[in-house]
């Protein structure tokens, strides 16, 4: 069992200086539980505490309050290597002069065992990275995806109950990055043991993630499956800062009763968009002034389905992008991005219709900035 | 365990700190001592100077800066008068012109240098270089013959052109590493918005490389200014600056140290007033920000 | 409206060619974008062209005229430069009207003012103007820059890599905003990039640049769905071509391509196979087959390739699928919504008119016509 949980975690770098007397709040209050064997992505932007979180975890940092449990133990006290913990570093961290064999075997030969069977685990594990060739290589000539995996393999041999990985793909080229992040996830597949990595590329936590867990200015903002972060956003930051192409927003909208039906029209009225029945009751039960609609190009479509609804707008840009086209629709000034198949055959100023669902259009509150799904009483989440 | 262990290490910190503080100070101590020693030396009476134990409580007297100033000397042998105020006026002029000369020559071809890639460019840019390097001693007497030979002896072109020895290499070479350092490419932004060269190097290289012209022109300018070689054998009583003027006061009578120490605070004022000017330009960071790195 | 011929241009550094053969010509208000990997050329090209850089043979022509000894601040060229080359002791203000106050230019104050507002105006920049660059975020600095470019009014645009040190949320933002701004989409642009997407966005036509030469011109459609080699066909696309080695077979009338490394064949229609024919092709060919255009057979039976789910990666818009066909992986591209149990096994089929033939030892595709 490699159950992680973080309990109130809270860090605080002391200021060295004598005149700032307060020192930087890394991380607020975190209470995070990662599940046996679950592969869980620390997301967030620069300086969100994301890193610092991860070396809590690993014992690289000590912790300013409250508890980190491995295995219902409370591990603050203990070092990286009593808690079980393997960690891939960003830059590698490679012993230049060793060969690949001999900084997979190390950390095994430190512990003492037996020769012959550190060369049997290395042989294991070389196979599934795929790094057989290069056993006997020097580390130090090593190309980047080659580093990647060694670095990834020198942390999987250890059989740690818990393995984190600090932005491994962030040095690699495009192609490299996504064979290597197909093979993490092949290997997370294989092994079924916890896996907690920090990036702050969203594709890549959603890709390789059963959950992700969304930090923003030292605090947990949101942990959920793919569908909840998608279509349950804790916060406007959640829903802007997942998803590519990102969330179209729209600030000063209002609630407005058109024919019997509940719609959120944006601030000139440029767009109207129907309404979910829980939302409705939403405003039912507190007025509101002014909200923050939020729609994703994912939840737009050009194609009719059932119980859809529909706006028309028009076709302002069409961008062909190989894999997938991003159609932009103006109505009177204002953009509203839909996603569409990239051999969309469109023309600039044509009339398309945009097909949603009422359920999957986001209200956030203006002021706070938070879901206002999350407010209703008691929402049906047979959606989630 | 982790709370002991950073407890320790602060007070190792803490003591690492306080060691490299004294002995900061001891060194500062010793370095500025001269500093002090001279200063109070220039504001005390002859007697005081020459007393043993030394004093550092005493009563100050202006008496030496009125000497070199002011004061005509009579002695046994006769009048004379003290040329202290002309030697200052003559380092004025003969520093300041060859900076500017310097200034005015170096700062195209450190740009040259700096710049354009083309065949001996290190070898010419070495070459200004070790003009500094030469030692004074050794090329004083060739020079000082020629200098005789064309008429060039005791006069301020002679003085401000042999400076350029010491002058040019220091704007040159500080120059030419500043200019690489600007970015090609707003040059050629400005090349593009319309600008020719002449125009482009006017409005946005030379006031990028302010602050390496501040550091050159003052490193420059107190190397001229403290230039006693040159000035004493290629200069005589009509362009003397203060460096020889100063030995004025070793008479044959007693050594004036008051007025050898008032001397040198005196010129010493100008080299302060410029680099407290100067710092204002060698504010470093002036570009980043505008071009990625 | 300018047209920008670059013809047989040699550019070389210290003995190394950057620019060997360079040739191309753009179309009279054409977006023309120059794609290609770091250190292909890209941007030396660029400054050939604004005549920052000499050539050491070739020429750079502009309707016609030959402009190599023409000066840069004679050329009728606006250029953004990938670091932006701010002006950083001058205001925003100062960086944008600079353009104008270039000597012959005599343009008066009043007229310096309306033209900087309008162009700041447009790029919404017009609250910057007393900061410096170094006060700056990023997209603002490029829209500066961008706006300092547009003043000018130039005949031809050359934009090196605008968006490269951007976020992501801003690229987006700003790639649509290169669509709307009339100055650009007019006038002759030639945009540099190492981004496919920004290249296929935003190009009229699309020129792929690799060691100093141009291996291929066309429409995105062209490069994306027509690419002249494996190396263009690898670097358009993500995840990149699925590309098998394949051997020709014939029993009878039908032909088929067999994989044998997968353990399937991929059955020809006649047409395609005639036109193979015609084309002369080697019996052993490299198929490629981009991910969006494998699609899974709900009839495992029936479909032309059976293989077993590996790894599924959904993220926003699609999801990635991987299988394994006996030795092989392939990638797909899914609805990100589906779920996929790895190990079941599954039916994938190919779409034949999506299917891209190259010669194994010269990498060419055998179906793209030459230019």
């Amino acid at each position: 069992m490699a159950q992680v949980v973080l309990r109130n975690v809270k860090k605080i770098y002391q200021s060295r200086s004598r005149r700032k007397k307060e020192g930087v709040l890394a991380v607020d209050n975190l209470n995070l539980t990662i599940e046996d064997g679950e592969f869980l992505s620390l997301l967030g932007p620069s300086g969100c505490g994301k890193t610092t979180t991860l070396r809590m975890i690993v014992g690289l940092e000590s912790v300013t309050a409250g508890e980190v449990l491995i295995d219902g133990q409370v591990v603050n006290d203990w070092t990286p290597a009593e808690r079980n913990v393997a960690m891939a570093f960003e830059t590698y961290a490679l012993y230049s002069h060793l060969s690949v064999g001999e900084n997979l075997g190390l950390c095994l030969k430190a512990k003492g065992v037996p020769q012959d069977e550190i060369h049997q685990q290395v042989n294991r594990i070389a196979a599934v990275l795929q790094i057989t060739d290069i056993l006997d290589a020097k580390s130090s000539g090593l190309s980047g995806g080659q580093q990647q995996r060694v670095s990834l393999g020198r942390a999987l041999i250890r059989q740690p109950s818990v393995t984190l990985l600090d932005e491994p793909l962030s040095h690699l080229d495009a192609a490299l990055r996504t064979e290597t992040r197909l093979e993490i996830k092949r290997i997370h597949q294989q092994l079924k043991r916890t896996f907690i990595f920090v990036t702050h590329d969203q594709m890549e936590a959603l890709a390789l993630s059963d959950r992700v867990a969304v930090m923003n200015f030292a605090e947990m903002q949101q942990v959920g499956t793919r569908r909840d972060l998608f279509e349950a956003p804790a916060n406007l930051f959640v829903a802007g800062f997942v998803g590519e192409p990102p969330i179209n927003v729209y600030p000063n909208s209002t609630i407005r009763d058109i024919n019997g039906d509940r719609y959120a029209v944006t601030a000139k009225g440029e767009f109207q968009f129907k309404i979910s029945e829980e939302m409705k009751a939403v405003f039912e039960a507190r007025p509101q002034k002014n909200v923050i609609v939020g729609v994703r190009p994912q939840h737009l479509s050009i194609f009719p389905a059932q119980q859809k609804e529909t706006l028309s707008a028009q076709v302002s840009v069409f961008e062909f992008l190989g894999e997938i086209g991003n159609l932009t629709v103006g109505s009177s000034g204002l953009d509203l991005n839909v996603l569409a198949p990239p051999d969309f055959d469109t023309r600039k100023g044509e009339t398309i219709q945009a097909y949603y669902d009422p359920r999957r259009i986001l209200l956030f509150d203006s002021e706070t900035e938070k879901n206002l799904f999350f407010e209703i009483p008691n929402p049906d989440k047979s959606e989630f | 365990m982790a709370t002991s262990n950073s407890n320790s290490r602060k007070r190792k910190i803490f003591f690492q700190k306080l060691v490299v503080n004294i002995l900061l100070l001891v060194c500062f101590a010793f370095l500025l001592f001269p500093v002090f020693w001279v200063t109070s030396m220039a504001f005390k009476s002859h007697d005081d100077i020459l007393t043993w134990p030394p004093k550092f409580v005493f009563k100050p007297t202006l008496e030496n800066f009125q000497n070199i100033t002011t004061a005509v000397r009579t002695y046994r042998v006769g009048a004379v008068s003290s040329d202290f105020l002309k030697g200052f006026g003559n380092s004025l002029l003969v520093t300041t012109s060859a900076l500017v000369l310097s200034l005015l020559t170096g700062i195209p071809a450190a740009y040259a240098l700096g710049r354009f890639r083309f065949k001996g460019r290190n070898d010419i840019a070495f070459t200004f270089l070790s003009f500094r390097f030469a030692p004074e001693l050794l090329v004083i007497i060739p020079i000082y013959l020629i200098f005789q030979k064309i008429g060039l002896y005791d006069t301020f072109f002679g003085l401000v052109w042999v400076y350029q020895l010491i002058t040019m290499p220091m704007v040159i070479w500080i120059l030419m590493s500043y200019f690489e350092d600007v970015s090609v490419e707003l040059e050629q932004a400005s090349l593009v918005d319309g600008f020719s060269l002449f125009h482009t190097f006017r409005r946005i290289i030379l006031p990028l490389a302010k602050p390496g012209i501040a550091a050159a022109s003052l490193l420059a300018f107190i190397y001229a200014w403290n230039n006693f070689i040159f000035a004493l054998i290629l200069g005589s009583s009509k362009v003397q600056p203060v460096t020889v003027s100063a030995l004025k006061f070793i008479t044959a009578e007693k050594l004036r140290y008051g007025d050898i120490a008032a001397a040198c605070i005196l010129a010493a004022i100008p080299i302060l007033i410029l680099s407290l000017y100067a710092q204002r330009y060698m504010v470093r960071g002036l570009s980043l920000g505008a071009v990625k790195k | 409206m300018t047209v920008v011929a670059v013809r047989n241009v040699v550019k070389s550094y210290d003995g190394a060619p950057a620019l060997n053969g360079l040739d191309f010509e753009t179309r009279d208000g054409e977006f023309f974008v120059l794609l290609g990997p770091s250190g292909a050329g890209k941007t030396t090209t660029l400054k050939v062209i604004a005549g920052l850089e000499d050539l050491n043979a070739g020429e750079v022509v502009f309707d016609g005229k030959v402009m190599n000894a023409v000066s840069p601040n004679e050329r009728p060229v606006g250029m953004t430069f990938e670091s932006y080359a701010l002006y950083p002791h001058f205001s925003v203000f100062e960086n944008l009207a600079n353009p104008l106050r270039a000597p012959g230019k005599k343009v008066p104050e009043s007229e310096v003012r309306r033209r900087v507002d309008k162009i700041a105006g447009m790029l919404r920049i017009d609250h910057l103007y007393d900061r410096r660059p170094g006060e700056l975020s990023g997209g603002q600095k490029q829209r500066v820059s961008l706006g300092r470019t547009m003043i000018r009014e130039p005949s031809v645009y050359l934009l090196d890599e605008p968006l490269s040190h951007v976020d992501a949320k801003i690229r987006f933002e700003l790639r649509i905003q290169f669509h709307r701004l009339e100055a650009l989409q007019n006038c002759t642009s030639i945009y540099v990039t190492h981004d496919y997407v920004e290249a296929l966005s935003l190009g009229d036509r699309i020129a792929i640049i690799n060691s100093g030469k141009i291996i291929q011109v066309g429409t995105p459609h062209q490069i994306y769905y027509q690419p002249k080699d494996i190396f263009i066909a690898r670097m358009v696309g993500q995840p990149h071509i699925n590309l098998l080695d394949a051997a020709l077979e014939v029993n009878g009338g039908d032909a088929s391509l067999k994989i044998p490394k997968g353990g399937f064949s991929i059955p020809l229609s006649p047409e395609l196979h005639h036109t193979l024919q015609q084309l002369d092709a080697p019996r052993e060919l490299t198929v490629g087959i981009r991910p969006l255009d494998i699609s899974i057979n709900p009839q495992v039976d029936k479909a032309t390739a059976r293989a077993r789910s590996d790894v599924f990666e959904p993220f926003g818009s699609l999801g990635l699928l991987s299988v394994k066909t006996q030795d092989i992986f392939l990638e797909l591209l899914l609805d990100p919504d589906l779920t996929v149990e790895p190990g079941s096994p599954l039916g994938i089929d190919f779409r034949e008119d999506r299917l891209m033939f190259f010669d194994p030892a010269s990498e060419k595709n055998l179906l793209s016509n030459e230019d």
